[in-house]
């Protein structure tokens, strides 16, 4: 199908538009150049208008004004009827001419002129395979432009060119997921799922009247089946949720990629923070066992001399046997004082006397002293000995102190180095999206585990339902009156087991389809094949770009590799939707960079040749790498200017 | 009446004057800043003879090594063993070393630099050490 023509009158700027698009064997390229603002995507819009009654692309501003063209309201008096008509002619593969045209009839109210609607309506001129010309009307001829483009999936027919660089941020892989049921007539198979699903449930109904004993089967079955279909809305509903999820948190991941984990870091700091603290309190410690040490020892070096000689004495006493002490001085004094003996007794003579004086001669210390310099001798060997360990004792504490005094430094220098990661940042911000990340992580941790027991739930609802489903046959089939309910009811389950096996096969074969050739289109087109591995769909329709080297890279190519996968895919939905309609893309090239210009004229060229393009382009767009390559070919073109008072566009032929 | 060596004195009113304003041994026992004290004294080769008394500690905490160590100082001191058997010139020697002592110490920590003192007295001990004759 192609647009052989557009005709415009009193809509919005365009008092009387008329263009003819034609096209050759080779290509079917048609080009309009106007400035911003002369009402490129008013054009676009109209073509929306006349077959779906919408203007989805109008700016807030023009949504105020009257669809009617202003200097026609101006130049009409009270009263008048004014027509805004669009007519879009378009011819079928078959050579079969269709004409879609919509009027819109205002009545001119008050001093105001104010443009009153009275009557919108669509009305479809179309050949039919006898060369016989009908008319529809209402419902008809809006069925009839569903057979063009179907208005649900018209946004991949008739776009903006700034919406492709955003394609994967507007359009979610659920939204595609919905329009893929559309072009793939799943829902016709849906509609005789719910069919079925409501015949065999009065069946059912019927089925319950026969028999006490089935009706509470049933009654079981009904609760188990409701059960499950909770399950399964359960399961879609979790899965959309972590995908949600997964999503999210890589929003996040990529918010982060190049930021500190300030919370993280944080943790850090204060871990480092207590270490420090542990460590500065140990190091005191040691300090003062230090200082104690060296009070302690230092008192004994100064007192060495004495410490000394006291154990030169000591010992030369205790080698002179004066220590430990044998005889009691104080003993003998006494005897020979009283010359009476305390030991026996006994009256001393002049011989005995004079052998107890001789032995006190002999002994030098009284045993006080004997005594005291025997207490001395221990602590002060101790005292010695610890002496001789001073050296290394102190070197051990310097060690220990040193190695105190290191871990410090280096913990200052790691918080330093944190406090510099995190300078210049919002780090509220950045906890903030931390924070939400890790909620995000708990909350699809959560799902999971949820999806994981409702799948269970699930798998223990789909045994019961067989088992009860056995049980339920059984028992009809002892009823003779319901053998037909019970064949009924068997056709049914065939059926509806059938229908959904369908729709599963031909959901995944579109995907499959559709992923195809999405693949063949990009890399066809692709500039730079080497880069990029794979176009890989998802089962949610999500699409992503696989680099040469295994990975992700949707979030990082260019606008212009962005803008023709977008396009790529779209042209893939063109391919399988079985809709040849024309492709009308307004600003195709505004966000893609010079380099990639050309490269995109050869792919309108090359997409041309088999499908009507209609580019709708500013001039500075069609700038002198896209015309060098597209001038020849296109098949016409034309110029789009604003008059003056910008009440009213023209056109004028170009090609 | 208390026995007259059951305690260790110094210089009357010195005790806040001078003990409590060494931060070096600020936290130590009296009986241990005493003995560091006389130890300083005795290294000095000073005694300072005290004019009027005042108890500083009873003796009864001296462990049997801060005993040696006030014995060993009155033997070397006296050159005399039997110095042993009079307490009263035992503690009297150590009583001197220490008021000396206890002095230069104030006196080396007011002129070192604030916070150093430790160090400067590590440093003195090291030094000494160095020149120990330890067998």
């Amino acid at each position: 199908m192609r647009i052989e023509r557009l005709k415009i009158k009193n809509y919005r700027q365009y008092k009387d538009f008329d263009i003819s698009l034609k096209n050759n064997e080779n290509n079917d390229l048609q080009i309009l150049i106007g400035k911003n603002g002369t009402g490129k995507t008013t054009l676009l819009n109209s073509i929306n208008w006349c077959l779906y009654n919408e203007e989805p692309h109008s700016a807030e501003s023009s949504d105020k004004l009257p669809i009617l063209n202003i200097s026609s309201i101006e130049e009409s008096n009270i009263n008048d009827k004014l027509e805004v008509l669009v007519e879009l002619w378009v011819s079928t593969n078959e050579g079969r001419n269709v004409t879609f045209r919509r009027n819109e009839i205002f009545k001119i109210h008050g001093d105001k002129k104010i443009p009153i609607t009275q009557s919108n309506e669509l009305k479809v001129n179309y050949q039919d395979e006898n060369g016989n010309t009908n008319i529809l009307e209402d419902d008809e001829a809006q069925k009839m432009a569903e057979k063009f483009v179907p208005s649900e999936i018209k946004e991949f027919f008739f776009f903006d060119g700034e919406r492709l660089d955003n394609y994967f941020k507007d359009v979610k892989g659920q939204n595609i997921k919905n329009q893929i049921f559309i072009l793939s007539h799943i829902y016709i198979l849906e509609n005789m799922e719910n069919r079925i699903d409501q015949i065999f449930k009065e069946l059912r109904r019927q089925s319950k009247k026969l028999n006490p004993e089935i009706e509470k089967i049933e009654n079981q079955l009904e609760s188990e089946q409701e059960k499950l279909k909770n399950s399964e809305s359960k399961i879609e509903n979790l899965k959309d949720q972590i995908k949600l999820g997964n999503k999210i948190i890589k929003d996040y991941e990529n918010k982060l990629k190049d930021l500190p984990d300030a919370s993280k870091l944080e943790k850090e700091r204060q871990r480092l923070k207590s270490k420090l603290e542990k460590i500065n309190s140990l190091s005191n410690d040691k300090e003062t066992e230090r200082k104690n040490f060296i009070l302690e020892y230092g008192q004994n070096i100064m007192l060495w001399p004495a410490i000394k000689k006291s154990l030169q004495i000591i010992d030369e006493k205790k080698k002179n046997r004066e220590i430990p002490p044998t005889i009691d001085k104080g003993l003998l004094e006494r005897i020979i004082e009283t010359d009476n003996c305390d030991v026996c007794g006994r009256h001393l003579d002049d011989d005995s006397k004079k052998r107890v004086e001789e032995l006190l001669s002999t002994v030098k210390l009284s045993s006080e002293v004997v005594g005291l310099l025997h207490s001395m001798e221990n602590p002060l060997t101790n005292l010695e000995t610890k002496l001789q360990n001073f050296g290394a004792k102190r070197k051990e504490i310097q060690k220990q102190l040193k190695i105190y005094k290191d871990e410090i430094k280096e913990i200052n220098e790691d918080i330093s180095k944190l406090d510099k990661k995190l300078s210049g940042y919002n780090v509220k911000k950045i906890k903030n999206w931390h924070n939400q990340r890790l909620e995000f992580e708990e909350i699809n941790r959560n799902d999971i585990m949820t999806l994981g027991s409702v799948k269970e739930q699930k798998k223990i609802q789909e045994r019961n339902i067989k088992l009860l489903t056995e049980k339920y046959n059984e028992s009809l089939g002892k009823e003779n009156k319901a053998k037909e309910v019970k064949n009924q009811i068997s056709f049914c389950e065939t059926a509806l087991s059938s229908i959904k096996k369908t729709k599963n096969d031909i959901m995944n074969e579109t995907k499959a389809k559709i992923q195809f050739e999405t693949n063949k289109i990009f890399f066809d087109l692709l500039w730079k094949k080497e880069t990029f591995k794979d176009v890989e769909i998802d089962d949610n329709y999500n699409i992503n770009l696989i680099h040469s080297k295994g990975y992700n890279c949707l979030g990082s190519i260019s606008a212009a590799e962005r803008e023709l996968l977008a396009l790529s895919f779209t042209l893939a939905l063109h391919r399988i939707s079985g809709f040849d309609s024309p492709i009308l893309i307004d600003t195709p090239v505004a966000r893609v960079s010079d380099d990639h210009r050309e490269n995109f004229a050869n792919i309108f060229l090359d997409v041309s040749k088999n499908k009507q393009v209609i580019l709708l382009f500013t001039p500075a767009e069609y700038s002198e790498e896209i015309s060098n390559i597209l001038e020849e070919k296109i098949n016409s073109k034309y110029e789009i200017n604003l008059l003056p008072d910008e009440s009213e566009t023209n056109i004028e032929v170009l090609k | 009446m208390s026995n007259i060596y059951d305690r260790i004195n110094l210089e009357k009113g010195e005790m806040e004057k001078v003990y409590d304003k060494i931060n070096l041994i600020k936290d130590e026992q009296r009986k241990d800043q005493f003995i560091l004290a006389m130890a300083i004294g005795f290294d000095m080769q000073d005694r300072i003879p005290l004019k009027s008394k005042q108890t500083l500690f009873l003796t009864k905490y001296l462990k049997p090594v801060d005993e040696a160590l006030i014995n060993a100082v009155a033997i070397i001191e006296s050159d005399d063993v039997e110095i042993l058997a009079d307490k009263g010139a035992v503690f009297k020697i150590a009583e001197e070393y220490a008021n000396a002592g206890i002095h230069s110490l104030l006196k080396q920590e007011e002129d070192a630099q604030l916070g150093s003192f430790n160090k400067i007295f590590e440093k003195i001990i090291m030094d000494l050490y160095e020149k120990l004759e330890l067998e």
